[in-house]
């Protein structure tokens, strides 16, 4: 079992490798670390399952060994193993308000979930994408 | 089990992928294999965290911006929202 340590000591630990910001954010049920670097927002990882058997610090060279991977979902494990501050401080929403982001997702999961209109199997959905995707090029345009 | 999409959340997900693919095509690609993945991957016995509706549970994707919001009914399983997640989220 790793040790608990704080997200000013995470944070301290990716800005000794040159990383500029690292962000916290939930995702429902799930935990994901987000690295700025260079300005460019990329998630480094998310990590399933059992990481107990990683140091705190090992998991930060890790994700650091890894840009843009990502390795299934960064469970809740890793908070209780890593972290040691309260969930609700963990929770930064880009906005920075976390209640009107709950009323948001309230309101638009009431919303649909109440609207009975038809559905599409996912394959077909799927088939529609594939279709819409391969009208694009593959490049940015210029 | 099958899973399958109400005609809004599939709307929502074209509408986002349109939306970036006029500036970036292959990050719009990715963005969609993401969500297509997330949704798929439903097709199986895991279950979620519930969502504010009672019925309703929530997915996220691993693209980190956005979140499946999704039913169980019987053996079937109805994607009926794709939201924004908190990091992709502003006033």
């Amino acid at each position: 079992m790793g040790h608990l340590i704080s997200l000013k000591a995470l944070r301290d630990i990716v800005a000794a490798d040159g990383l500029q910001n690292v962000r916290i954010v939930h995702e429902t049920a799930h935990w994901c670390i987000e690295l700025v670097m260079c300005g460019t927002r990329k998630t480094l990882a998310t990590v399933a399952g059992d990481v107990r058997r990683f140091s705190s610090r090992d998991i930060a060279i890790k994700l650091l060994a890894k840009p843009g991977s990502h390795q299934g979902s960064f469970a809740m494990e890793l908070a209780a193993l890593v972290f040691d501050e309260s969930f609700d401080n963990l929770v930064t929403p880009s906005s920075g308000n976390s209640a009107s982001y709950e009323a948001y997702v309230e309101e638009e999961i009431r919303r649909s979930y109440a609207t009975k209109g038809p559905v599409l199997p996912a394959g077909e959905v799927n088939g529609r994408m594939a279709v819409l995707k391969a009208s694009f090029p593959t490049k940015k345009p210029g | 089990m099958a899973v399958s999409w109400a005609r809004a959340a599939y709307m929502r997900r074209a509408e986002l992928f349109l939306r970036l693919a006029t500036i970036d095509p292959a990050a719009a690609r990715r963005q969609d294999d993401y969500i297509e993945r997330a949704a798929d991957m439903l097709d199986g016995v895991v279950t979620y965290k519930r969502g504010s509706v009672p019925g309703t549970y929530v997915c996220p994707c691993n693209d980190g911006k956005h979140v499946l919001v999704y039913s169980r009914e019987g053996d079937s399983v109805r994607v009926v929202s794709l939201i924004s997640s908190s990091s992709g989220w502003t006033l």
